[in-house]
């Protein structure tokens, strides 16, 4: 049977570079240098092994970015693993005349970036030791630090995986890349039909047996049209494989008028109209209540106390999603789960947008009888899952039909309590139960009538050290289980059970149709920005009918 | 657009001074002129083969060492409407032409600053516009009389790929270049077809050695084989071109839920794997046939992805196979190697089939790249451009492409214009007599042409170190007393005739530059419309 399992990820925007960046650190976390049995994960599905020119070994995400320029700050595009970071002497270059250099200085790096840097010096030396104690435990407070994604960024790219947009500034007033049509506009351009089309098939070549795409794309601006453009060249290029994308929405914005908002549910309603088109499934995913106009009120977890006008707060919760809902076809498993299966299965009968759940982290007691998942579980009050889709609350006739949920950090042995075997086991069925998988299927299949749910667990929990935000109520230990006694103010928590999953239901009926409803009421002739890019009324009209045949999808009169 | 905060109070004083329209307008020009002087300063050291080479390092150390003017202008933030008009302009000439970016900048930036002397003594900017309508008309007609007709002989283009790249790269390595250029370009031309650049691939490889560009005349691709077994070198070779896939892939009816055992999705899993070794059986029958008992080898280059099992197959018949090739390498492999790109293998047969001589692989740390080599008729070739870091690699590539373009436009203009700033010289004594026979104000606006297109031979002479003034009265003088075209010469600073040292440049670029005037109009008529509307409101308010 075939060997690879490799997913290309592409991301493009700057908050879905904010998710991604937590979501490689999380993953960065998880790594286990020392081990020699082979993780639950199979790293090899989203990361890729190098060679560099002077022979080291490199293991980079198999990752492609985009985003403006002037928002990378302290990353290089060209990355200096595969390039010297030397800067030559002007006066060596291979010119008869003079040279003039012209340099920006230095950017200055923030503390977790220094430590970053201190700790690489430490192994470089052999300072093993050294170099854990650096970072290890240490609490940063980067809530006011962080500006761009690249001012926590862990890992280390491969030198194709940046491209920046050069004709469109970030955070620049005069110049903006707000309109769908500007980001089809700029795929045309040799750049990306060209270059970035490359880089996309370099990755592929490598590849044995891939599996297909993650596609992350800010959809309220012109990165939505860069990433529809994108999907729609994979699909081209790439018939078979499958597509999981991804749009995202900030929970927040900088500016907001009533044109602004006007523009963004455009750019939001183009963006999934290409989605429903060209990807195989899409999850939206947004901390916000609402997401189209505006992001809404913030989303509430009982167990996070999150700052939502900050991105570096809003995607590390999305990141944790993505990270766990994604580990069906990232583990070693026996057989193999494909990413096709799951978009296959979640979007059957035309249902290609599906909703993202989760509980964040999963709550189950440090210890006593509580800390154990059939009791939790059979204890349990209220939803599982928070919904992480924008417009896609927890209806009261909630209808799932498909779900794919995965239970991440608890282990074989949370899963019912010694004690508890001696009580009344006849009259539970779950105490049958041997593994958290099949409790956990158990569970849902007496919670939901008819709902075809696939389950996958893994005792590796959600590794959430630093940098990742302080995000977590006191009532969490540093384990991610609760505890009665506070955690004090100076510890951070290092990991947590998640579960989360992806849902084809309802309420993303729902979600649609409110989408749709915005999108309608605009007049799309008084956006000049679009027109002046290249849409034209009657496209806009055809969109808005294809989004209203889409959701007419969700619709059950017709489910066999 | 150009609306400043100064425009209100100003708008308020034309009410009781008529005249004052004149004076306002040019007191907006004043502000569009600093801001085209802001790209013009950084510009204009970058002009001719003496100018400064530019290396730019970004916070986070990212390097890019240009002389391009369009490299330049697209590294630069420009916030000011007026600068980034001027250079969209710039810019536009270069997708355009490919060439002239700095030219363009640099005549724009004269252009404005002669208006500005002009409005500022009362003349009216339409007044002006309209002469410099007329000059560049003259302008055009006189580019026309002084081009050179030449044939698309090996030594002209040469010469015209050399006065461009030396503008660009160190002189040694200009030459080279325009070498590879022009064999590059002599390859592919097909006659009575119009010249396809894309049909010769750029390919850059990164080594720790020096930095070599070199033709080769056939396909470089950037990837190898993917299979240990597999030969990595092959001589004598049928070269199958192909899009088809030779992947097993999961189909949507076996998957997840809809199958009922195990054992029933092995039995489609095995189906499936089938149809996909049938296509890799009908390449290695054909193989058989042609190959086994001679000394001919075969090599497959797909399009689309071959999976282990599938490379396996091949590599046990001793078959070359590369998947995933480039879109455009499809084409560009059957015009190197001959053959035709196949989307299925249902009816293969030897002809489908080209031919290369020797196609071999090599690796470079993580990087692979194949060559295919000895093609009997390569009507695609390769630039190979090694270096050692990424921003060499990447200057060199910005010249090869300077370099094609510049050849190509030569050739598609059968004329060059001899450079040098000969060109502009001749211009502006043309103009100059031309001026006496127009009545009235317009010939200011021609005066003003003339004196701007003379920037060119004033900036060639500053950046090789001489007196601009001193050079501009050597040159007219000589120019006038010999009846000859004159152009500068950059390391003695004297008068020389630019076409008897083969320094020529595109006709095509000359005449864009010449036509560019347009954004001055667009510029000027800009400021008379904010201002009459402003006076139109302020009016309207007091009746």
């Amino acid at each position: 049977m075939p060997t690879g399992q490799e997913i290309i990820t592409l991301q493009f925007g700057h908050y879905a570079n904010f998710i991604g960046t937590h979501w490689w650190n999380i993953q960065e976390a998880g790594f286990d240098y020392n081990s020699e049995v082979p993780s639950e994960i199979n790293h090899d599905v989203l990361l890729r092994e190098g060679r560099t020119l002077k022979d080291e070994v490199t293991f980079t995400p198999r990752l492609l970015l985009v985003d403006l320029k002037g928002s990378l700050n302290t990353v290089s595009e060209r990355g200096d693993l595969y390039d010297s970071p030397e800067i030559p002497d002007p006066n060596q270059l291979d010119w008869s005349g003079e040279v003039d250099l012209k340099q920006v200085p230095k950017v200055e790096k923030n503390e977790y970036l220094q430590d970053l840097e201190k700790e690489e010096q430490a192994l470089q030396r052999g300072d093993v030791i050294g170099a854990q104690a650096l970072i290890g435990s240490k609490k940063y407070e980067l809530d006011s630090v962080v500006k761009v994604w690249s001012d926590y960024l862990r890992l280390r790219y491969h030198p194709r995986s940046v491209t920046t947009i050069n004709d469109y500034c970030h955070g620049s007033d005069s110049r903006k890349f707000d309109i769908f049509n500007l980001g089809i506009n700029v795929w045309k351009t040799e750049q990306f039909e060209e270059n970035f089309c490359d880089r996309i098939r370099n990755y592929a070549e490598e590849c044995d047996n891939m599996q297909g795409f993650h596609v992350l794309l800010d959809c309220n601006d012109g990165f939505g049209g860069l990433g529809i453009s994108a999907l729609q060249y994979i699909e081209d290029e790439y018939s078979t494989k499958t597509t999981l994308a991804f749009p995202v929405l900030p929970a927040a914005y900088e500016f907001s008028n009533t044109l602004a908002d006007s523009i963004r549910t455009a750019n939001i309603a183009l963006s999934f109209r290409g989605l429903s088109e060209h990807a195989s499934l899409f999850a939206p995913l947004c901390m916000g209540s609402l997401g189209w106009r505006q992001p809404g009120p913030p989303k509430e977890f009982k167990y996070l106390n999150y700052n939502a006008l900050l991105s570096y707060h809003t995607s590390a919760i999305l990141a944790v999603a993505l990270d766990t809902l994604t580990l069906r076809h990232r583990l070693r498993s026996k057989p193999q789960e494909r990413l096709s299966t799951v978009a296959n299965a979640l979007g059957r009968l035309g249902r290609r947008a599906a909703a993202v759940k989760a509980g964040i982290p999963f709550p189950l007691a440090g210890d006593g009888d509580a800390g154990f998942l059939l009791e939790a579980l059979e204890a349990w009050d209220g939803p599982l899952w928070h919904s992480l889709s924008p417009s896609c609350g927890d209806l009261e006739a909630e209808r799932i039909w498909m779900q794919s949920v995965v239970l991440r950090g608890v282990g074989q042995e949370r899963l019912k309590s010694p004690t508890s075997m001696r009580k009344n086991q006849d009259g539970n069925p779950a105490y049958s139960c041997s593994t958290v998988e099949e409790m956990l299927k158990l569970f849902l299949y007496c919670c939901s009538y008819a709902t075809a749910s696939h389950v996958t667990s893994t005792s590796l929990p959600c590794n959430v050290g630093a940098p990742f935000p302080h995000i977590f109520s006191e009532d969490i230990g540093i384990d991610g289980f609760l505890y009665p006694e506070t955690r004090s103010n100076d510890i951070g928590v290092s990991s947590i059970p998640v579960i989360a999953g992806l849902h084809s239901c309802r309420s993303v009926g729902t979600m649609l149709e409110s989408l749709h409803g915005e999108a309608s009421r605009l007049r799309i002739t008084k956006l000049h920005g679009f027109g002046e890019a290249g849409l034209e009324e009657d496209e806009y009209k055809e969109c808005i009918n294809q989004l209203a045949d889409f959701r007419e999808c969700y619709h059950e009169e017709f489910d066999v | 657009m150009f609306l400043h905060p100064h425009k209100l109070k100003m708008a308020a004083i034309s009410l009781l001074n008529p005249k004052a329209e004149f004076a306002r307008a040019a007191q907006a020009l004043a502000i569009n002129i600093t801001a085209a002087r802001g790209i013009e300063d950084v510009m204009k050291t970058n002009l001719g083969p003496k100018g400064t080479m530019k290396m730019l390092v970004s916070g986070a150390g990212d390097i890019k060492i240009t002389k391009d003017g369009n490299v330049l202008l697209h590294e630069m933030q420009i916030q000011h409407p007026t600068a980034s008009m001027i250079a969209r302009a710039s810019t536009a000439q270069d997708d355009i032409t490919g060439d002239g970016t700095t030219s363009t900048v640099l005549v724009i930036g004269e252009l404005l600053k002669q208006a500005d002397l002009y409005i500022s003594e009362g003349v009216h900017p339409r007044i002006l516009t309209e002469g410099f309508d007329l000059a560049r008309v003259k302008t055009l007609e006189i580019l026309d009389k002084i081009k050179i007709n030449i044939s698309a002989d090996k030594e002209s283009l040469v010469n015209v790929a050399q006065t461009s790249l030396r503008t660009k790269v160190h002189p040694k390595v200009a030459d080279a270049l325009a070498e590879v250029c022009v064999d590059a370009v002599l390859s592919v031309k097909q006659e009575n077809k119009p010249l396809d650049l894309h049909m010769v691939e750029i390919m850059e490889m990164q080594r720790k050695t020096e930095t070599e560009t070199t033709l080769v005349r056939g396909l470089v691709l950037d990837h190898g084989t993917r299979h240990p077994d597999m030969p990595k070198r092959s001589t004598n070779a049928y070269i199958l071109t192909c899009n088809v896939s030779m992947e097993y892939e999961k189909s949507e009816v076996n998957s997840g839920f809809f199958y009922k055992s195990a054992e029933d999705r092995d039995k489609l899993v095995a189906a499936e794997r089938e149809f996909i070794e049938k296509r890799v059986k009908k390449v290695i029958e054909l193989k058989k046939k042609l190959c086994d008992g001679t000394d001919k080898k075969f090599v497959v280059i797909n399009q689309k992805g071959i999976d282990p099992m599938s490379l396996d197959m091949f590599a046990k018949e001793g078959i070359m196979a590369l998947r995933r090739a480039k879109r455009r390498n499809m084409e560009r492999l059957t015009l190197a190697c001959g053959g035709i790109a196949l989307n299925s293998v249902d009816d293969l047969e030897e002809s489908h089939l080209g031919y290369a001589g020797l196609v071999y692989e090599h690796v470079l740390g993580e990087n692979k790249f194949t060559f295919v080599e000895e093609c009997k008729f390569p009507q695609s070739v390769t630039v190979l451009i090694k270096g050692a870091n990424k921003y060499t690699l990447v200057q060199m590539k910005d010249a090869v492409r300077d370099g094609l373009r510049a050849i190509k436009n030569a050739m598609e203009d059968g004329c060059v214009v001899p450079g040098a700033g000969a060109f502009e010289i001749a211009a502006n004594l043309e103009l100059q007599k031309y001026r006496d026979d127009v009545k009235g104000k317009a010939r200011l606006g021609i005066q003003a042409y003339a004196e701007a297109l003379l920037i060119i031979p004033k900036t060639l002479a500053s950046n090789s170190g001489f007196d601009s003034q001193d050079t501009i009265v050597k040159l007219t003088d000589e120019a006038r007393s010999s009846g000859e075209l004159v152009g500068i010469d950059v390391t003695t600073g004297e008068a020389m005739i630019p076409a008897a040292a083969g320094i020529y440049d595109n006709y095509i670029v000359q005449k864009q530059i010449i036509n560019s005037w347009y954004v001055i109009t667009v510029i000027a008529s800009n400021l008379l419309l904010v201002d009459e509307i402003m006076r139109a409101g302020m009016s309207s308010l007091k009746g």
